[in-house]
């Protein structure tokens, strides 16, 4: 099977991968073209990475956030915070808190999987309507 | 096919995830920081469409909204079914 290198630069860090590659019936002068499934899988590993190495920055933030194909807007409501504020977060006019990354890149980290467990709890807690106000708790 | 037919075709197989990149856009769309999933909102919902130049390595330049609202420009050519995006 033939393969390309795939190469991200976040916050000074690089990400490199190799996907598999095809060529074009009508036109192999366009060289080697990536499925974006594929792109998809090497997205995925590089939230990954982030997420298990504890990587911090704006350019990994909006990395996450669009992973999760969620716009400045959505990500600002869901971490109850203004947009103008995620906008500074990344266009580096002000740092990303740490736990403003933890929660994006957990998001994005489950999404990699499959799972959305803090996509849901962060929808839930933005809902106040949808709470309880009546809570048994088990003791036995 | 006539523009308003390829814009058609565009948003469908963009929203079908059916497309493909050149290295060279690849590389162009990732510099600007644009991920799959921009990609992808700018496809399926793209607004404008012109047949590309001579000159150029593809059929059509389509422009759309990305994910935060901000258009992006691309070209593409389709083929059996398949966007690839030879631009960003």
């Amino acid at each position: 099977m033939r393969t390309t290198e795939l190469k991200r630069k976040l916050d000074g860090r690089t990400f490199r991968g190799r996907v598999p590659c095809s060529v074009s019936k009508s036109r192999p002068e366009l060289g080697p073209l990536v499925d974006s499934d594929d792109l998809e899988v090497f997205e995925a590993k590089v939230v990954q990475s982030i997420f298990v190495q504890k990587l911090l920055g704006p350019e990994s933030f909006r990395f996450c956030r669009s992973f999760c194909e969620m716009s400045m807007q959505a990500v600002a409501e869901l971490l109850q915070v203004d947009r103008r504020t995620v906008q500074r977060w990344e266009s580096q006019e002000s740092p990303v808190p740490p736990w403003a990354m933890l929660l994006v890149c957990k998001m994005a980290d489950e999404r990699s999987k499959g799972r959305a467990v803090m996509l849901t709890w962060l929808m839930q807690l933005a809902d106040e309507k949808g709470r309880p106000t009546d809570i048994d708790v088990d003791v036995a | 096919m006539d523009p308003e037919e390829a814009l058609r075709a565009i948003r469908g197989l963009a929203k079908a995830n059916r497309f493909r990149l050149t290295a060279h856009a690849d590389r162009e769309a990732a510099e600007c920081g644009a991920t799959r999933a921009h990609i992808q909102c700018a496809l399926a919902k793209a607004k404008s469409i012109r047949p590309s130049g001579a000159s150029r390595a593809s059929d059509w330049t389509v422009a759309g909204p990305d994910l935060d609202g901000d258009d992006l420009e691309l070209a593409l050519i389709i083929e059996d079914g398949l966007l690839i995006i030879t631009v960003y």
